[in-house]
């Protein structure tokens, strides 16, 4: 079942940039440990 | 697009955004030698722990973990060294962590566990237990000291202890006394034999006991009788002859 | 709560079984969250000692763990599970069978919960040997597991009979998720099954003197993972199926939450290695497998966030919600006739934490910084007791009101609650984090040593990271007290309307059928060929290798079991 067409189409730019956000604050908490992992090494 | 085409790129994104860290992590095991322990089947569980010098930078240290102390609980290495790890448990679940490394490992009974460190600098590193064990885990540490390499002495082999060799001494450490009681001043899981023979006891009853003979026949045999104040009544019947009984009894009497 | 066209009467018997399913384990929260907040006065050290009321240490470790994390989650999934079943699927169950699954999960909760009262079975949630239990301690287990089994078995006749009458039908989503917790759980316990059957509860019972423990181990994690997942999933099936319509809008994708749960069903289980990174006799090869696996397994989560955060977009567009950013703050956070949403909006929050500290422990060589150390329990209580158990919560307090008819009391404080535990978990887990980075240990009274300034051990830097730990747990404390009020007010208030059971349901905003999720089977057979893979190889080494057995020890002596005279 399609989407009614009368609803205006919705993109979500907001959710993209969310999840963006979300791989950059991940990536950055997993290398300050692989830092302290190789610091120690 | 679709909802179904911009969920499957996300799910795609995702994908790859993992296995790059993964990717990373994978290449740290070569370019930084963080690796992990892997199976090991030519060492067996050993009993005794020690410290073996292969050169004046290659040493390797063998701990037995047990309820509830490190053997050995002191180890002294060069700045500059290699040190071969290998840990062995003769009773329960133990862990291994040398707090500002990366070596932490598990002691797990039946099999020995190994891991290689390098030592630049000289510093004090605790070892610690972070497997629940019992009674004496929170207590659980030693201690790896790495020396300037100037000031390393190579350890001499300690003069053969008369206690050691003390038949009654022998016995307490067999039949894992010395796990609880120590012979320092360490009272917290049992009365210290430190000074024990002779000593006045209060009891959970509030009464007041000398610790002679007779008391210390009946605790060894029927550690419920009378218990210490302060203390849980935990203490498990060793099994000893009459004849070992005395042995041990012997000996407390000689420390003081 | 919001008019809801699904609402249907059900059996004053399937009512009655479901309320006591979600208040018995209610009771026993109450204690399992107490000890949590003991916990973290111990290990600030501000209490000394090993016992606290009548409550040793680790026995009340055990409680927490084996309350919370065991007996609080199963229940709650067996009950929220019918009423999916019930509501979705429209037909009524087989009640014979399904108090029957409560009767035996309930005994053997009783049974287990009485020997670590008893101070029997000191040996904490995963009950790694050779520490041993008192057999009845494995038996109840053993109770509790069969009794959840029989109730998923008893929602296959009523699938079988939905799937008969609407053939090529999509199953309805929710239904998707239960099924896909409940195969998930069945993969999971069947090796936990085989370990305390054949190897821990002969051993207990004096039948055989030692136990290979390595195997024991890798069977429970084989089991411990899959666990993890049997937890999360009712909490997807409501962030899926009720989260968007909360937010006055649409399920951005119902594909998004059929390939979840299907990808969880497939990558659960091959992964329960990443448990023993740092043990010794299993090849680092099978390790790296599993390491692998691991990292697949975090993917339906990053999908999730996603389609949550598009879901919840879409409606804040709808109440007029404008920009990138300025949409978030149209969702209803503190709408306290909507309040189910802010306890699925906190977990999601929470998870944000969890999940990246999840992959940080996941990442091969990187356990070796993390490993028994303060930073796990930190990262599972932003996902078990993020996420999962505000979800659980937040769904109990929604039955139990609307099966009974009453309505939720003290409605503002309600939807706070969630927010106060998620400031309480971040302070909690931020303090743990910081502790275990440097080393800090797990599973250690830390008052007695570590903690304590009269003590050879103590570590000052530490005690930062243990007030924060304490703070946090007060706060999270205050959270819980709140809620149950909340709970029991509610439960014991006058009734209100008729009792309904009435599931929030959210319409997807694109419903395309994809082929590749419509279908169990094929996933459930990827998923058999991905359990061979990673685990055939390190069970039969561990077999194989023939690792000596070990005899049986209590906590609080040094000599095996059986070397006592007269054990």
């Amino acid at each position: 079942m399609e989407h009614n067409e009368s609803q205006p189409k919705f993109f979500p730019s907001g959710a993209i940039l969310f999840f963006v956000l979300l791989l950059i604050f991940y990536s950055a908490l997993w290398f300050v440990l692989y830092w302290v992992m190789i610091a120690r090494s | 697009m679709t909802t179904t085409q911009l969920e499957k790129r996300i799910f795609a994104v995702a994908v790859i955004f993992v296995l790059l860290l993964f990717g990373f992590a994978a290449l740290a095991v070569n370019q930084f030698h963080v690796g992990l322990p892997t199976c090991l089947t030519s060492v067996k569980p050993f009993q005794k722990g020690e410290v073996i010098t292969h050169s004046p930078n290659h040493y390797e240290v063998h701990y037995v973990a047990r309820m509830w102390r490190f053997e050995p609980e002191e180890v002294t290495v060069p700045a500059g060294s290699t040190v071969d790890v290998y840990v062995s448990t003769p009773d329960v679940t133990h862990g291994l962590i040398l707090l500002g490394t990366n070596l932490n490992l598990m002691a797990v009974p039946g099999v020995v566990n190994y891991a290689r460190v390098k030592f630049d600098q000289p510093h004090v590193y605790q070892v610690l237990c972070h497997e629940y064990c019992g009674l004496g885990h929170d207590r659980m540490a030693a201690t790896l000291r790495v020396v300037d390499a100037a000031t390393y002495r190579p350890p001499q082999a300690p003069p053969a202890s008369p206690a050691k060799t003390d038949p009654g001494y022998r016995l307490l450490d067999a039949k894992q006394c010395l796990s609880c009681h120590s012979l320092q001043d360490d009272a917290e899981l049992a009365p210290s034999f430190k000074g024990m023979y002779g000593r006045s006891q209060k009891l959970t009853d509030g009464s007041i006991v000398t610790t002679d003979d007779a008391y210390l026949r009946e605790s060894i045999l029927h550690p419920s009788a009378k218990l210490v104040t302060g203390y849980d009544d935990v203490m498990p019947v060793p099994d000893a002859t009459n004849e070992e009984v005395e042995q041990m009894i012997e000996y407390l009497k000689t420390i003081k | 709560m919001l008019p809801n066209e699904n609402a249907i009467e059900i059996e004053p018997g399937l009512k009655r079984m479901l309320l006591i399913e979600i208040v018995f384990p209610m009771i026993l929260l109450v204690l399992g969250i107490y000890h949590g907040l003991v916990q973290v006065l111990y290990r600030a050290g501000i209490i000394h000692g090993s016992h606290f009321l009548g409550l040793e240490y680790f026995q009340g470790l055990t409680l927490h763990g084996v309350v919370n994390a065991l007996v609080f989650t199963t229940f709650f999934a067996v009950a929220f599970g019918y009423a999916v079943i019930r509501q979705h699927l429209g037909r009524p169950l087989n009640m014979k069978i399904a108090w029957l699954s409560f009767a035996l999960m309930m005994i053997g909760t009783l049974l287990s919960a009485a020997m670590i009262l008893a101070e029997k079975a000191t040996v904490l949630y995963t009950f790694y040997p050779p520490l041993r239990a008192h057999p009845a301690f494995y038996i109840g287990l053993v109770l509790v597991v069969v009794g959840s089994w029989l109730a998923f078995f008893n929602w296959l006749p009523p699938y079988f009979a939905w799937k008969r009458e609407h053939p090529g039908a999509k199953i309805p989503l929710a239904v998707v998720g239960i099924f896909a917790a409940f195969i998930v759980w069945l993969i999971a316990t069947a090796p936990v099954a085989v370990e305390i059957l054949f190897l821990l509860i002969p051993w207990s019972m004096g039948w055989v003197p030692m136990v290979n423990v390595p195997l024991a181990r890798m069977l429970f994690w084989f089991f411990g993972h899959p666990l993890v997942y049997f937890w999360l999933l009712p909490t997807y099936v409501m962030y899926y199926t009720m989260l968007p319509k909360l937010c006055g809008g649409k399920l951005f994708s119902d594909f998004a939450g059929r390939l979840t749960f299907l990808w969880l069903v497939l990558y659960s289980a091959p992964v329960g290695i990443h448990h023993q990174f740092t043990e010794p006799g299993i090849t680092d090869t099978w390790k790296f497998v599993h390491a692998f696996f691991t990292m697949l397994v975090a993917v339906p989560s990053f999908l999730t966030a996603f389609t949550m955060a598009a879901s919840m977009e879409q409606g804040a567009r709808q109440s007029g919600g404008q920009g990138l950013f300025g949409w978030w703050k149209k969702l209803p956070y503190l709408d306290k006739d909507r309040w189910l949403f802010s306890y699925l909006f906190a977990g999601l929050f929470i998870f944000i934490f969890g999940g990246v500290t999840g992959i940080i422990n996941a990442s091969y060589n990187m356990n070796n910084v993390v490993h028994n150390t303060a930073w796990l329990p930190a990262h599972f209580h932003q996902t078990v007791a993020g996420p999962v158990f505000l979800s659980y919560i937040g769904m109990s307090l929604f039955l139990t009101a609307n099966l009974t008819g009453k309505e939720i009391k003290l409605p503002r404080w309600n939807v706070w609650i969630p927010y106060i535990w998620t400031l309480g978990i971040m302070i909690f887990s931020t303090g743990l984090f910081i502790g275990g980075a440097a080393g800090e240990p797990r599973r250690t009274n830390l008052g007695v040593s570590y903690s304590d300034p009269h003590s050879p051990l103590y570590h000052p830097e530490w005690h930062f990271g243990d007030m924060m730990g304490c703070v946090g747990g007060i706060i999270m404390t205050i959270a819980g007290l709140m809620f149950f009020v909340v709970f029991f007010a509610t439960l014991f208030g006058r009734t209100a309307k008729k009792g309904a059971l009435d599931l929030i349901v959210s319409e997807p905003y694109h419903d395309e059928r994809v082929p590749a999720v419509q279908s169990f089977t094929p996933w459930l057979a990827a998923a058999a060929l991905l359990l061979v893979i990673a685990y055939a190889p390190p069970l039969t080494e561990t077999i194989r290798s023939q690792f000596p057995g070990a005899r049986g020890y209590y906590p609080h002596s040094p000599l095996p079991i059986d070397a006592e005279p007269g054990h």
